[in-house]
């Protein structure tokens, strides 16, 4: 297949789309006063606009002359095909009845035969890619033409940036990209899809049993509950990309809570109390990391024990307390009500940001990097110069900021934290969240932010939904086979043949 | 060419009386070190409070039956622990199995004879719902922590459903159902069958010999004939009958059968890491089955121990902190404890020299750097 007078690189397009002494101009701009420049500019954007339309029919009749093409040169290989099986029935059909039955003729014919097809298909496959690859070729004119005109504009005028041009180009890249028949093909795109389209369901599903029911939307809840375990799984996918449980998230963002607040009633700040929370997460990380990197503890039999630790600290506080609990609601220096600071504004931006840096640094920095390959291989990352103890002590103290963070808004929620409060099962509720999301538990090239934040927020809706449905009981039930079932096709193309150990 | 004596072969023959007796000394002393020591411990502790360690026969009872208890969560726990598979859902598998039970037997555990039944019952119902775990692991092949914790979800979740919204499931029972399992006659014939079956299990068994085996080397095993997949519905049959026994005794002596949801019934199971992994040290210096042996007689006295000093301010929660830290502490000491040992050395080693006069402040960063 060929495809005439189509540019490759925007470089083509330069001298393609703006021959004829428009470049020989923009190169002596610098001579140009400020008016003469905004003129060659607008004379730029008016030859790019000329071209825009005559490459619109252009690139209607190529694609169509290319797929005739395509279409024609499929037809050839189907033709072929059909000869060539003509041809092995023909040779076969001069054997005599005894030799063409024979069990070694009958194999030889079978094979030949997928021989053959096994052929075209290939050709086919190459045929295909080929004409995909063309396509996108074509499709691509109107970007280059734009990324070209954005080019000269800048060197014509002098400006910096051109961000129209520059985000309409990046648009029409996309799009000449884009192979909507082959996406939607794809099964991997459906399996990067399936989390979203299950929290748009649980959504859809919530909101006709509310109308259904009579139950009232409990967006308060949803959002509140939901936040929570998001910032603490956003952290925690720091964590879960290494392939490592951390089983004391709840105890531990109770601590944090529970610190948080003394610290409130103590100094009277909300700065100081958000800021003591933290500070504790972090510590906490910090020892963990200590514990399963420095001493290389098992870290499930580790986060456990600090499980059972951090429960027991927290009851021994709370025991300590008036009335058996943390209460912090009213502070003496502050003469406020930590309740005050409570919003959904300050949810909201504590979530946006956090998640925002986490998503930075798990996907454009050395940290998430490293993660990926640590939870994938430790052992070739180690040996690859990665730093297992300095990747460790990251990921738990950025676990950390998330834990101090949740207890935060909590105790700014609540005013007040018990044992058994609903921030104790936020760990069970992260690991859920995160597979639900779409990550493996077991870590790895696929971890991803958005998990923990979709993961999250179905598990509420999948909550608040069997609420409204009045079939409360039945939600641990579901919660522990839909966590079986997104597991299983998380792990589907990655399970071993023997038994996991 | 020159030609050498071979270097003699170390054989049974060049194991002298004496060396034979060493070996067992040292044995024998390594063995009971860690019950003996923990035996002191609490009889200081009780002292120090005021009180005996045992003040009647009801309190050696529940100690024996306590024991019991933990012998069996431990065992139960660590099938399948020391193959490399941590199981989360099996305090959910026992809590199943007994509601089921209680619903079998229409509510009413009253007599003698319903008490065995139920006890039957249990391990019946736990035997079944640990090889559905088993099964579903099998066939799912994902990794253990994951299939336990989801079937953890499912079985906490059925007995949520079988139980409505209460969190105790309760039934009828008298004074026998409570005071069966604390019976001297009962504690033994439970105690003895069930140390008579996990050593024939485990170390007179093809099954414990295929079990070693998958655990030192998967692979080789697999490869030279053993079928995994059997042992492992085995272990998993195993762990359910005991987690069975296990619930029985504690529905038995509460009553009723509490129900906890999003994971709370694994916390019950996972107090008995600490005579686990105790256990784990022991076992070199005997076997498997009386190193976890002496790991819980040892680990019960230092809870009795505790217990009886609550004066001394020993709550519930400074008991758990306590056992939580020596978990870390025999952690540390398996994992790399020759690391562990030299740091300790070289500590002690430093503290002489430091005494003795011998190295100054810089010399000594210098040595342990």
């Amino acid at each position: 297949m060929e495809t005439g007078e189509i540019v490759e690189t925007a470089e083509d397009a330069r001298e393609t789309f703006f021959a004829g002494g428009l470049l020989e101009r923009v190169q002596s701009a610098g001579s140009l006063d400020a008016d003469g420049k905004k003129a060659l500019g607008v004379e730029i954007k008016r030859r790019a606009a000329a071209e825009r339309k005559t490459l619109g029919g252009k690139i209607k009749r190529e694609l169509s002359a290319l797929k005739e093409t395509y279409e024609g040169e499929k037809r050839a290989l189907e033709e072929d095909l059909t000869e060539r099986l003509r041809a092995v029935d023909a040779e076969f059909a001069e054997m005599s009845l005894e030799e063409r039955t024979a069990p070694e003729a009958v194999r030889e014919y079978k094979d030949r035969v997928n021989g053959e097809k096994i052929v075209t298909q290939r050709a086919a496959i190459k045929l295909t890619r080929e004409y995909e690859s063309e396509t996108a070729l074509i499709k691509s004119q109107d970007g280059l033409l734009l990324r070209a005109e954005g080019e000269l504009f800048r060197e014509a005028t002098g400006a910096r940036r051109t961000p129209g041009i520059d985000a309409a180009a990046g648009l029409a890249n996309f799009l000449s990209g884009l192979n909507v028949k082959r996406t939607a093909r794809d099964k991997k795109t459906w399996l990067t899809l399936l989390p979203f389209l299950m929290l748009v369901v649980i959504i859809v599903a919530y909101t006709a049993a509310c109308a259904i029911t009579g139950y009232r939307f409990n967006l308060d809840t949803i959002i509140t509950y939901g936040i929570y375990v998001a910032v603490v799984a956003v952290g925690g996918v720091f964590i879960y990309s290494h392939g490592a449980f951390d089983m004391s998230l709840g105890p531990a963002a109770m601590m944090c809570a529970a610190i948080g607040g003394l610290a409130f009633i103590s100094t009277g700040s909300i700065f100081m109390a958000a800021f003591c929370a933290v500070l504790l997460g972090v510590g906490l990380g910090l020892v963990n990391a200590f514990l399963a990197n420095c001493l290389r503890l098992p870290v499930m039999v580790m986060t456990l024990t600090m499980m059972n630790i951090l429960s027991s600290l927290f009851a021994t506080i709370a025991e300590n307390q008036a009335g058996g609990y943390v209460d912090v609601s009213n502070s003496p220096l502050a003469g406020a009500d930590i309740k005050d600071f409570n919003s959904y504004a300050l949810k909201w931006v504590i979530l946006i940001v956090f998640t925002v840096i986490c998503f930075v640094l798990f996907n454009y920095t050395k940290i998430g990097r490293r993660n990926k390959l640590i939870g994938s291989n430790a052992t070739a990352a180690k040996y690859t110069g990665i730093s297992l103890m300095k990747a460790g002590l990251i990921s738990f103290a950025i676990s950390g900021i998330g834990l101090g963070l949740c207890g935060f808004l909590f105790i700014t929620q609540n005013g007040y934290i018990e044992t058994g409060s609903s921030l104790s099962t936020v760990g069970l509720n992260v690991i859920i969240a995160i597979s639900i999301g779409g990550m493996p538990t077991s870590g790895g090239p696929r971890s991803r932010i958005s998990a923990a934040i979709v993961g999250a927020f179905f598990l509420i809706f999948l909550e608040e939904f069997f609420a409204a449905m009045h079939l409360d009981i039945y939600q641990y039930l579901a919660k522990g086979l839909i966590f079986l079932a997104v597991a299983f096709v998380n792990f589907f193309g990655s399970r071993p043949k023997r038994l996991a150990q | 060419m020159t030609y050498y004596d071979r270097p003699k072969k170390i054989t049974e023959d060049t194991k002298t009386p004496q060396r034979r007796a060493r070996k067992f000394g040292k044995n024998l002393l390594m063995s009971l070190i860690w019950p003996v020591v923990c035996i002191v411990i609490a009889q200081i502790l009780a002292s120090a409070a005021g009180r005996q360690l045992f003040a009647t026969g009801v309190s050696v009872r529940t100690f024996f039956r306590g024991l019991l208890m933990v012998l069996i969560a431990m065992w139960a726990l660590n099938t399948n622990l020391n193959s490399g598979r941590m199981d989360f859902s099996l305090g959910a598998t026992g809590i199943i199995a007994a509601v089921c039970a209680v619903v079998t037997m229409g509510g009413s555990i009253t007599t003698t004879q319903e008490v065995i039944a139920f006890m039957f019952l249990c391990m019946i119902y736990g035997t079944i719902f640990g090889l559905v775990g088993g099964a579903v692991f099998i066939l799912l092949k994902l990794p253990p922590v994951v299939t336990s914790l989801g079937m953890c979800l499912v079985y906490e979740g059925i007995a949520k459903i079988i139980v409505g919204n209460n969190n105790t499931f309760s039934f009828t029972s008298s004074a026998t159902t409570g005071q069966f399992v604390t019976q001297p006659a009962v504690l033994v014939i439970l105690t003895v069958a069930v140390l008579a079956v996990m050593s024939l299990i485990i170390c007179y068994s093809r099954f414990g010999y295929n079990k070693n085996a998958l655990i030192y080397n998967q692979k080789i095993s697999v490869e030279t004939g053993i079928h995994e997949i059997p042992s492992c519905l085995f272990c998993y049959a195993l762990a359910g009958l005991l987690i069975g026994l296990y619930q029985f005794m504690n529905t038995t002596q509460l009553g009723n059968v509490a129900i906890s949801v999003n994971l709370g019934t694994s916390t019950s199971v996972f107090k008995n890491f600490l005579p686990i992994f105790v256990g784990g040290l022991l076992a070199k210096y005997s076997n498997q089955l009386i190193g976890s042996f002496m790991a819980a007689i040892g680990t019960q006295f230092l809870a009795q121990g505790m217990d009886r000093a609550s004066a001394l301010g020993f709550s519930s929660n400074i008991q758990t902190l306590i056992t939580s830290f020596l978990i870390f502490f025999v952690l540390v000491y398996m994992v790399d404890k020759y690391a562990f040992i030299n740091w300790v050395k070289m500590r002690l080693y430093l503290r002489k020299q430091k005494r003795l006069g011998l190295i100054q402040k810089k010399k000594k960063e210098e040595i342990s750097r």
